[in-house]
């Protein structure tokens, strides 16, 4: 009962709900955010258009023409009564090459003045473990993911176009650019991966709730597996594991 | 096959919106107005999902190189068929060699050309509409330029005559708009003052009016103090950012947003946001949910009897 008592269900339209769990980023919200999606979804209610989840919410759309909203809101209820406590079962972790070199990085300077670090203890606070992806927006398909040890301000005014792969830092959080867009984080390299691709029978490779474990590769390993991504040959690694807070 | 001779101000390949990965910062696009939009294509005898032109601010000129039936609805735009003009709201059989003409809006905003079988555009994540942000759907993702070729589809269509939608039909356009709303989720931010702000004022569309947002200008509403955690965020959220000033979240808006929203304007009146001017007055009235969903189903009802109508 614990878990029905802590969340509220607000309208967003005729159409719409928005379960809310908490007012704050937090692994303990997001893991009854993704709790209460799996239990709605076992409820198999075809009214239901799309489930989207952000960091402490789940907003549900549904079609008005199949199913009254009071009744929407008895099986958002229910389906709250029904939440599993989510056991922290093994994730999925997208191993993301990324070069840290050159243009591929024109903020990584900027980035070490601003925290103090060297270059090499930057990597290692990048590489050394996996990253949760708290939520995939603003882009399609881009992860934000968190959460880094010191924050960084983003920039002033925004770049125009930040090369889709580029990995940035804004804040606490760390992200990778899905597609051109302009943006005010900070660049400090670059993967070969796409991580989205509208092509792809599965166009995302990441959802909220899996992790990233970056790994460092040189400039010579970027244009080789970019070139392998090109032609369709790259398999993402991904790995299964438990992934401790 | 459709050649763009003039594309118009802005105009792209829509359908009814790619939904199942807004979770992934997709959002739905799609046409703007779904009634227009739906109903140009039931008089073009297609399905109200076809691939269909939606042209804003000013038409295009294309030309036909075989004989096709095509449906026009939405903001009047002056057709014209090889000089002849057309009715709005009607569908039309073009010749070999046809050239239509559509010029700059004189009522409403965003018009829509069907063409029986539908627009040929390929199905990127189960939709063939236009997403200019992310440069994918429609043609190449982008809105049309002079010279592009378009393919005329062979989707299921039904035998439709061609006519006139009946007047009683046809909704009006107006400069003054009133917006239905439902409250929420956050409308327990704004204090009771705010709340008689909102609805008493008279708002104006501002300058940016587009397929991402509906800016509007007027009484600024106090933000409060709280700070919103990014949530999810959907076409007719009627958010406050710091500035106080409302916004609209249209079709191909971002879909998480760190916003607080006071309400959602009822899908029903979905169509006033596509067809509305910079300039144009907008008030706010709310609505219960159940109501607005009524509506909903009293359109859905409409619809199907209309297209039965015609069969």
């Amino acid at each position: 009962m614990q878990a029905l008592t802590e969340a509220k269900i607000r309208q967003a339209g005729e159409g719409g709900l928005v379960v809310i769990f908490g007012e704050k980023i937090a692994p303990g919200v997001h893991e009854r955010v993704q709790g209460f999606i799996k239990s709605l979804r076992q409820l198999e209610i075809s009214a239901i258009r799309e489930i989207v989840p952000s960091y402490c919410s789940v907003m549900i759309y549904f079609d008005v023409l199949e199913i009254p909203g009071s009744q929407m809101r008895h099986l958002a209820e229910r389906a709250l009564r029904e939440l599993e406590p989510v056991t922290k079962g093994p994730s999925k972790v997208l191993h993301v090459p990324v070069c840290y070199d050159g243009v591929l990085a024109p903020d990584l300077d900027n980035v070490l003045r601003l925290t103090g670090l060297t270059r090499g203890e930057l990597l290692k606070v990048l590489t050394s473990r996996p990253y949760l992806v708290y939520l995939t927006g603003f882009s399609p398909g881009f992860p934000y993911m968190g959460n880094l040890p010191f924050s960084v301000p983003r920039q002033a005014s925004p770049r125009r176009a930040i090369p889709v792969g580029s990995v940035g830092l804004g804040g606490n959080q760390t992200g990778i650019y899905t597609v051109t867009v302009p943006g005010e984080w900070n660049i400090i390299g670059r993967t070969p991966l796409k991580i989205f691709d509208a092509g792809r029978p599965e166009p995302f490779l990441l959802s909220a709730g899996d992790y990233v474990q970056f790994e460092e590769i040189d400039i010579g390993q970027y244009f080789k597996l970019r070139r392998q991504v090109a032609d369709n040959l790259y398999q993402p690694q991904t790995s299964e594991e438990e992934v401790r807070a | 096959m459709i050649m763009v001779i003039r594309p118009g101000r802005f105009t792209t390949i829509q359908d009814q919106g790619r939904w199942g990965f807004q979770t992934w910062g997709m959002p739905v696009s799609g046409a703007l107005d779904p009634l227009a939009s739906r109903i140009a294509n039931i008089l073009a005898g297609n399905k109200e999902q076809a691939a269909l032109l939606e042209m804003t601010d000013e038409g295009g000129v294309f030309h036909f190189d075989y004989s096709v039936q095509a449906a026009l609805a939405g903001a009047e735009m002056q057709a014209s068929l090889n000089g002849r003009r057309l009715k709005n709201w009607s569908s039309f059989i073009i010749p070999p060699g046809g050239v239509l003409s559509l010029g700059e809006v004189t009522s409403g905003r965003r018009s829509y050309l069907a063409i029986r079988g539908g627009i040929v555009a390929p199905l990127v994540m189960g939709s063939r509409s236009t997403y200019v942000a992310a440069g994918l759907g429609g043609l190449e993702g982008r809105p049309l330029l002079p010279g592009d070729m378009l393919e005329i589809g062979t989707e299921q269509v039904k035998f439709r005559a061609t006519r006139e939608l009946s007047a009683n039909w046809r909704p009006r356009y107006t400069r003054d708009w009133l917006l239905r709303l439902v409250l929420g989720p956050q409308e327990d931010w704004f204090s009771e003052a705010d709340h008689k702000r909102f609805f008493n004022s008279v708002y104006q569309v501002g300058t940016v009016a587009d397929r991402m947002t509906c800016e509007l200008t007027g009484p600024a509403l106090t933000l409060p103090e709280r700070e919103l955690v990014s949530d999810a965020t959907g076409w007719g959220a009627v958010e406050v950012p710091a500035c106080g000033l409302p916004s609209i979240v249209m079709p191909d808006h971002g879909t998480t947003r760190g916003f607080a929203k006071i309400g959602y304007v009822i899908q029903a009146d979905f169509y006033k946001l596509a067809q509305a001017s910079p300039g144009d007055k907008v008030r706010f009235e709310a609505m219960d949910a159940e109501n607005a969903a009524d509506l909903d189903r009293l359109q859905r009802a409409d619809f199907n009897a209309l297209a039965e109508s015609f069969d």
